[in-house]
């Protein structure tokens, strides 16, 4: 009796999995494509990566095997450590702010300033458009001589700016015309999560007699630390491979005193402008490691913040 | 609910939807391959695909000589590829050579061919051929031509030279008393005298005397610094594997001299190429440094200019220059019919270079330009002795138009001149250690 329970029970694992095998077969034809692609073009040339940059490969051809060398010349080689440095920079430059003023905006747009539609439009437009048309529409505004930025300044009696020709100035030029460019979409992401909120908890901070500025701190921010956290995340990782903006802005130069190349320029000098491929190779591995320690540095951040106000 | 419309019904399903977008990309794509034949395919005629750089004034020249050749050759079309000039278009150019199935014929710059001739991605020209078709190495000054010598191989085939010039307003220098006689500027023999001259003009023109743009600008940076260097009288040499071999002091005193100059009323600092073209262009400034490709900018700005060879200030003549030349990017299986072709090309193209010189650029074909017509080319003659005073970069791998060093070279001289951040002494070692560095690195081959 029992074993015949037993291999009822069998039976129907057995059909339970002929059915998951029957499901899975009919799934991966769906599955190849991407399989096919993931392989041929992220597996293989990464691993072909790993194996260039243990050799001083050239475009022209293999100079052969040469062990940890690349890596020891990249550790020691200046214009590496001050082109990440840039980089390191543009992150921190850009990001506090793509994420303050997409909150900001977005909080204009959801307590209800009149014209929402427009304001949706305006802010959201700019991220449509290609970065060669952004950098190029910005690389004449900021032009020192015949620049309308510059225009406007003098018009209030100021000294003009070399906003791409000044050391000081390039890399926040770069940074005004990347918030410029990208605010919008971390605009719409924060809109979304702030209409997610219930009504009811403003109600509820209403009745206890919270006023503007009490709900915004104390409803508004709190519900929206998920989406900060994963806006603050997207954004150091799309600040860290930063490289377009500063190769079209100075036609793959290097900015004022070099002050404005990022790593991933210099990893595509060395390797497409120098063909020294195996070289260039272990300095993208050594970035690919700066950027997965930044990233897991920035969410053990934010994790201990949430782990504390979940104890409060 | 209403009957009307019921979802799905009618509408074309996801697999008719699929089925109709892949048909139409296959006859699309069908389309595109039946589009694609030429004239040249079609008809008894050889294409010739040329890969080249110009763009802009030069890029409307360029193509009009290659029309004409078209029209004279009626047995070949010229299928030309414009890519931007810079690092990407050698990296294009090097990537396809090494795939060794390149165009048939490609311009570059004769600084960058010793970087490629070495590594194989280059085919060498035979003289013999050439000569068939008209094209002798006596139709080129010595200097263009030894520079497309590599290890005793003929690699490329010289266009033009392209100087840095000096650019300067007539009316402004008038009124500020620089010009002599026969209303050219001169008198400009000393480092002090060319400040001089700026200072006055400044007082012309109420604003800076002369404009360099340079931020940012790893190529305007090499032209000025290596042109004036060389009038020092000193050297250059660079062989891998061994330290760069250069005269600090007289590096140091043209490092100073910039400086000097771009004291922000002599001449801006902080300007960048588009700034120095436009202060020149309104007036702003009365003399300026610039490729003189960038002839035809000036020329619709409506002002009345002139343009000299670099002023010899300190003692040698000698002007910044590079050469366009025509090379064979390396194929794995040569098209006999098709590489003949690129010799006629070539050798029209020669024939019909005082088309060029409307450019800017100095044909290097003589018998153009110690022709009368070019003679009355205004101000194209009064520069052609730039060939005779032609400087290059220091040959090596990594040096060159478009090079990556030049922007290293940049970084080093503006912490100079832009910010003061080193002293010139400083700029120059800084130089020297970039020198060595790159001289200690293997060369790619």
């Amino acid at each position: 009796m029992s074993s015949s329970i037993a291999a009822q029970r069998r039976g129907a694992r057995d059909v339970a999995t002929t059915q998951a095998v029957k499901r899975l077969g009919s799934g991966l034809p769906f599955l190849i494509p991407f399989v096919v692609v993931a392989v041929l073009f992220l597996i293989i040339p990464v691993l072909y990566g790993v194996w260039l940059s243990f050799t001083e490969q050239s475009l022209m051809g293999n100079g052969g095997f040469v062990g940890i060398d690349n890596y020891a010349e990249a550790f020691a080689d200046p214009t590496m450590w001050a082109t990440l440095g840039n980089t390191v920079m543009f992150t921190v430059m850009s990001t506090v702010p793509l994420v303050l003023i997409a909150l900001v905006m977005a909080l204009l747009v959801y307590i209800g300033i009149p014209g929402q539609w427009f304001w949706r439009l305006a802010f959201f437009a700019p991220y449509l458009l290609p970065v060669a048309v952004v950098v190029q529409v910005w690389t004449w505004l900021f032009n020192s001589d015949v620049g309308f930025v510059n225009y406007w300044i003098q018009q209030i009696g100021l000294d003009k700016v070399g906003w791409l020709t000044d050391v000081d100035v390039a890399m926040w030029s770069i940074v005004v015309l990347t918030v410029w460019w990208t605010v919008g979409f971390n605009f719409l992401l924060y809109l979304s999560s702030l209409q997610a909120i219930p009504d009811l908890l403003y109600e509820a901070a209403e009745v206890d007699g919270a006023g503007f500025w009490r709900k915004i701190w104390s409803v508004t921010l709190p519900q929206l630390r998920g989406t900060t956290v994963l806006v603050a995340t997207l954004q150091v990782i799309a600040s860290l491979k930063v490289f377009d903006q500063m190769f079209i802005a100075f036609n793959g130069g290097s900015g004022p005193e070099g002050s404005t190349r990022p790593i991933l320029q210099y990893i595509y000098d060395t390797g497409f402008t120098n063909y020294r491929m195996g070289y260039a190779s272990a300095m993208s591995y050594i970035f690919f490691a700066v950027i997965i320690v930044i990233t897991v540095a920035f969410q053990l951040l934010t994790r201990t913040r949430k782990d504390k106000s979940n104890e409060r | 609910m209403s009957q009307l419309w019921v979802p799905g019904r009618g509408m074309p399903s996801r697999r008719h939807v699929l089925s109709a977008a892949m048909l139409s990309g296959v006859s699309l794509a069908g389309a595109g391959l039946l589009g694609g034949c030429s004239r040249a395919a079609s008809a008894d005629v050889t294409p010739v695909q040329l890969w080249h750089l110009f763009t802009g004034g030069d890029g409307g020249v360029f193509q009009a000589m290659m029309d004409t050749v078209d029209s004279q050759n009626p047995g070949l079309e010229i299928d030309p590829v414009v890519l931007t000039w810079g690092g990407p278009y050698y990296t294009k150019l090097a990537m396809s050579s090494v795939g060794g199935r390149s165009p048939d014929l490609a311009v570059m710059h004769a600084t960058r061919v010793v970087g490629y001739a070495p590594g194989g991605l280059l085919d060498t020209w035979d003289m013999g051929r050439l000569a068939e078709h008209g094209v002798t190495p006596d139709m080129f000054p010595p200097a263009l031509w030894n520079t497309c010598v590599v290890d005793g191989e003929h690699v490329a085939v010289p266009l033009d030279f392209h100087a840095f010039l000096m650019f300067y307003n007539t009316d402004l220098c008038d009124h500020a008393g620089l010009l002599d006689p026969d209303g050219r500027l001169s008198g400009l023999d000393s480092p002090e005298a060319l400040i001089d001259a700026g200072r006055a003009l400044a007082k012309v023109t109420g604003d800076k005397g002369i404009s360099f743009g340079y931020t940012g600008d790893g190529a305007q940076v090499s032209r000025m610094w290596w042109g004036l260097y060389y009038q020092t009288g000193a050297t250059a040499t660079l062989v891998p594997g061994q330290e760069a071999v250069l005269d600090r002091d007289k590096a140091i005193r043209v490092t100073q001299f910039v400086a000097d100059m771009l004291d922000g009323e002599v001449a801006d600092p902080d300007m960048d190429y588009g700034g120095a073209i436009a202060s020149f262009s309104t007036g702003r400034t009365g003399i300026t440094f610039m490729g003189n490709w960038e002839l035809q900018s000036f020329l619709k700005a409506g002002i009345t200019f002139d343009a000299m060879t670099m002023p010899n200030i300190f003692g040698t003549p000698a002007t910044f220059g590079d050469c366009h030349v025509f090379v064979l990017p390396h194929q794995d299986r040569v098209d006999e019919t098709r590489r003949d072709a690129a010799y006629q090309v070539v050798a029209g193209m020669l024939k019909n270079s005082l088309d060029w010189a409307a450019g800017g650029h100095t044909p290097a074909n003589l018998e153009v330009t110690r022709s009368s017509e070019y003679a009355e080319l205004v101000p194209q003659a009064h520069y052609a002795n730039a060939m005779e005073e032609a400087v290059f970069e220091p040959s090596s791998w990594f040096t060159g138009s478009g090079s990556d060093f030049q922007a290293r070279v940049a970084e080093v001289m503006q912490s100079c001149w832009l910010s003061g951040s080193v002293d010139a002494e400083g700029a120059v070692d800084g130089l020297i250690e970039r020198l060595n560095t790159m001289l200690a690195q293997n060369p790619p081959a």
